[in-house]
């Protein structure tokens, strides 16, 4: 396995929100999804993720609720509201013309 | 809706504080559990699992902190809880922070003050529904002069429609009521219909009733001041000069028409004709409501073409030359020429609000030198530079509430007493018109008073709380101050720029008090003492002569401008034997008036009864004008050739002569505005009282002036119950003249006296702080032998040194803004020199005797105790 590397600017609401569009997950739930959705490339340290996603409730575009882990413990989990979908569909749009853009400038090189 | 929902998240979250702590602490203490769970689950013992989960956290408290700086809130509260440490740092002090708040709260009390006043007149809309659609037209002529309309170019303007809505005429109207003088206008019917204004009881007039009904609307404060609230007054019957008219209704309380003056009561013009003679003729304003669709410069576009129209059966000098459309959505419109009036105004009350703010600065300053430690040692733990001045503006802050609060209170009794003020000293008979508008808080007077205490704050709060938090590590370990703001240098700043201010405002207060005195001073060499303007209209004027003089009342002259109401008419003449048309000034006059204001004759003859009857081609002129017109020839027997200036209104028997014969000269006097001195040209033509263009009687009557009026009022309804307009003394008609001197005065008194006071114990306090700061080398100078003279001798030398500075600074401002001020006021003179050279010296004086007490004091001081606590 490769060693994981650092977030890019701006990626972490995008992941994040990726993690939360299959259903509700609690913190530790959405640091696995991003590791497992990237193969292990990216780990959200808790420092990172805990401080987004509080920012990302208050943009509206998570809402969370308290429920029960499969741990059997008290739990916050956090789902996408209306707002958060269409937040990832732009932010989706967003990376997708970057990275086209990019891979087409290192192509052409 | 983004922004309204993270607002209500905000609030929620700030609302229930605890419930959002105990919810992070719980989801920070689940994500360690299961992280303590899952190493379990890999084998790890339960301990070392806890331990890894911990690591891996980065530590609870720090995880908790990190979420916390992720909520937009949070500054929210780090402010509110900056605020609660600067009320309670501020209790410490009460004594402090009451001067503080005390004089910021003067300082915005009066700007509010002045604020309020100007929105009233100027900013807010009239109590109208769609005052914004009100304009003022008239039609600008060759001659200068705004055209008067008459009623059938009033009805053809309304027909017309394409500009207006609708319009409605109005004529002033200056009477007798009841024995009360009232100010009053006659109306068309559709006034109340067209401004949709309300009625308080009883009805108002329109176009559908019979056209000749004598009625009236009284106007609310009228109804509540002269006719103490009658509540029978819709029914009442008023003589209005001397014809009966019904009160038929009681205006909506707050609307005074839509003038300066407020109107207090409203009648059609249909009745004009009883009343005036029926002269509607070139006497009528127009005010209509813009159509919507219309822009102004449409509108001015049409009216032109309209007003051309109108005006080509005319003389050529009264033909429109273009459309004049004035806003009437306020009292005064706001245009080029009330700003430029007004800016000198806000200017000197705004100086005394930035004196309060310097002044403030320097306590504030002296209380960061005795808090440089404290600051040090925060800034050694690390505090951040932005994060202290923000900590030291909340303080400020806390002081400015309440300055805010005083303020407004301030405010509201500095108005209550201006107007009671100006009523006692107004002249008597002016008094009883003289009305305020609405003058109380309203939300632009809250703004205003918000964003003045927002730049006071930052005025006399930012440079010390930047000064303090500029020290570096080191020094502030140590307690010292950052050297490029040594607290000399902003202590001699502070003191330059509080004597400055004072200095500027001492020269406009001695320039006031100079032009009041040469006001107030002037010899008009006119005997007016018992002597009454007296205006009375229509048929009755013809016989009031008579009436009089059967009343015993001897002495009364009839002249076309009573003196010193205004500026002298002007015409042009030009002298016999000489080339130069000069503008001159002139009168029309009874033989009488010369009697009567005991003006004596110089040498010649008046002219005679005969020749007033007549309007014969003679006049008598002043010394002053046989001075002007031949100098050192005999004016006796000289004539002068005259012309009609355009663009004044000149009487038709002055308009018919070409050439007049000077038959006397009388010795000069003061006829114009008292202000300006003897006439430097005054040409007297003869008129016959009970003409048309005596317009005013003066009446030589006995005993006091409440007598007196009364006699000529019971005398006067001899002819016809209230057909006098208007009873004045004639002394106070001069005293109107210079009041405005008086007032001036009396504003830059006060603004003056308080930036003096101000400068004072400012001056006092940074100098007291400045020698606190140097106690220690104060004291090495006298331990090492420096005598108790030469100390004091040094404070103060830096002292005169300083007062210089700021005292010239003061003066250069006062001679830059003169040309401000120049045309504002003509008698005044800006450039006075012996106003600046004493308001220059006194400045100086007094802000050297402020710094010799804290002089005197360091000259006394112990130099070993110096040493020691220092």
């Amino acid at each position: 396995m490769k060693p994981p590397v650092n977030l890019l600017q701006g990626t972490l609401d995008l992941l994040i929100l990726k993690a939360l569009s299959t259903g509700e997950l609690h913190g530790l739930g959405v640091s696995r999804r991003v590791e497992q959705m990237t193969n292990g490339t990216f780990q959200v340290k808790p420092g990172s993720l805990f401080p987004a996603l509080h920012r990302m409730e208050e943009a509206g575009w998570l809402k969370s609720v308290w429920g029960e882990s499969e741990g059997k413990r008290r739990a916050k989990f956090y789902r996408m509201t209306k707002a958060g979908v269409r937040q990832l569909a732009a932010e989706t749009e967003g990376w997708q013309r970057v990275s086209g853009a990019i891979a087409g400038a290192l192509g052409s090189a | 809706m983004r922004a309204l929902r993270s607002l209500k998240s905000i609030l929620n979250r700030l609302l229930d504080r605890s419930r959002v702590e105990r919810d992070l602490d719980d989801e920070i203490r689940s994500y360690v559990d299961e992280l303590t769970d899952s190493a379990i689950r890999r084998g790890m013992g339960p301990d070392e699992a806890r331990r890894a989960a911990i690591l891996d956290s980065g530590g609870v408290e720090l995880l908790k902190d990190q979420c916390r700086d992720s909520w937009s809130w949070r500054n929210l509260e780090l402010l509110a809880s900056d605020l609660q440490l600067g009320i309670r740092k501020l209790l410490h002090s009460p004594a402090i922070a009451f001067t503080i708040v005390m004089t910021i709260g003067l300082g915005l009390g009066l700007n509010t003050a002045l604020f309020t006043v100007f929105d009233a007149y100027v900013l807010s809309p009239l109590a109208i529904p769609d005052a914004h659609s009100l304009y003022g037209f008239t039609w600008s002529t060759k001659s200068g002069n705004g055209h008067m309309f008459d009623t059938a170019e009033f009805e053809s303007l309304r027909r017309d429609g394409s500009v207006f809505t609708d319009v409605v005429a109005t004529q002033n109207l200056l009477t007798r009521i009841d024995g009360n003088p009232m100010f009053g206008q006659f109306v068309s019917r559709n006034y109340f219909d067209m401004l949709r204004v309300g009625l308080e009881a009883g009805r108002h007039f329109s176009e559908a009733e019979a056209r000749d009904d004598a009625v009236m609307v009284i106007g609310y404060d009228a109804w509540q001041a002269k006719f103490g609230s009658d509540p029978a007054i819709v029914g009442r019957k008023l003589l209005l000069k001397g014809v009966p008219v019904h009160v038929v209704g009681v205006a909506k309380r707050g609307f005074t028409g839509l003038g300066a003056q407020p109107t207090e009561f409203w009648v059609p013009l249909s009745i004009h004709r009883p009343l005036a003679g029926g002269k509607t003729a070139g006497s009528l304003s127009l005010i209509g409501r813009l159509r919507p669709d219309l822009s102004l410069d449409q509108a001015r576009a049409q009216l032109h073409i309209w007003s051309k129209l109108s005006s080509s059966g005319l003389l050529e000098p009264e033909q429109a030359t273009g459309a004049v459309l004035v806003s009437r959505s306020t009292i005064v419109p706001l245009n080029p020429g009330v700003v430029a009036a007004m800016v000198p105004v806000f200017f000197a009350f705004g100086l005394v609000l930035a004196g309060a703010c310097v002044n403030v600065a320097g306590i504030l300053m002296a209380r960061a030198l005795a808090r440089s430690n404290e600051i040090g040692v925060r800034i050694s733990l690390g505090a951040g530079r932005g994060r202290l001045i923000q900590q030291l503006l909340m303080e400020n802050i806390a002081l400015a509430l309440p300055a805010c609060a005083v303020g407004l209170m301030i405010s509201t009794l500095t108005l209550r007493f201006a107007h009671r003020a100006i009523v006692n000293s107004l002249p008597p008979a002016y008094a009883r018109l003289f009305r305020l508008p609405d003058l109380s808080t309203n939300q632009d007077t809250i703004l205003f008073l918000v964003l003045a205490t927002v730049g006071s704050v930052l005025l006399f709060g930012l440079l010390p709380a930047l000064k303090i938090t500029a020290a570096s590590l080191m020094q502030s370990s140590k307690g010292e101050m950052a050297s490029s703001l040594a607290p000399s240098r902003l202590h001699g700043f502070l003191v330059i720029a509080q004597i400055a201010i004072c200095t500027l405002l001492a020269m406009c207060s001695v320039v006031a008090f100079r032009s009041r005195l040469s006001a107030t001073g002037i010899d008009t060499h006119m005997d007016a003492s018992g002597v009454y303007d007296v205006r009375v209209s229509g048929e009755v004027r013809k016989n009031a002569v008579d009436a009089m003089k059967r009343a015993g009342m001897q002495e009364i002259a009839a002249v076309w401008r009573v003196p010193w109401s205004g500026s002298l008419s002007r015409l042009a003449a030009i002298p016999s034997g000489s080339t130069e048309t000069i503008a001159a000034g002139y009168n029309l006059v009874s033989p009488e008036y010369f009697q009567i204001l005991k003006i004596s004759l110089a040498s010649g003859r008046l002219f005679s009864a005969d020749e007033a009857r007549s309007s014969s081609a003679v006049v008598v002129i002043s010394e002053a004008t046989a001075r002007r017109f031949w100098p050192g020839r005999n004016p006796l027997g000289q004539t002068i050739g005259i012309e009609a200036l355009d663009g004044v209104d000149t009487p038709d028997t002055v308009r018919s002569l070409r050439t007049v014969a000077v038959v006397g000269v009388v010795r000069d006097a003061v006829n114009g505005i008292p202000a300006n001195g003897i006439d430097r040209t005054c040409i007297y033509f003869p008129l016959l009282p009970g003409g048309k263009h005596a317009l005013s009687l003066l009446v030589r009557a006995r005993g006091d002036a409440v007598e007196a009026i009364r006699t000529i009022e019971r005398t006067l309804d001899g002819l016809g119950r209230g057909s006098a307009d208007r009873i004045d003394p004639l002394d106070e008609i001069y005293a109107l003249g210079v009041y405005p001197f008086h007032i001036l005065w009396w504003i830059s008194l006060a603004l003056c006296g308080l930036s003096l006071l101000l400068m004072v114990t400012g001056v006092h306090g940074v100098t007291s702080s400045w020698v606190n700061q140097r106690r220690q080398e104060l004291g090495i100078r006298m331990a090492v032998g420096a005598s108790a003279s030469s100390i004091m001798g040094l404070v103060l030398a830096g002292s005169v040194r300083l007062s210089l500075c700021g005292a010239a600074i003061g003066l250069f401002f006062a001679a830059a803004l003169a040309p401000l001020v120049a045309n504002q006021i003509g008698t005044v003179d800006p450039y006075d020199v012996t106003a600046y050279a004493v308001a220059f010296a006194g400045t100086l004086v007094t802000a050297v005797a402020a710094s010799a007490v804290p002089a005197y004091n360091s000259a006394r001081a112990d130099p070993l105790s110096s040493l020691r606590s220092a």
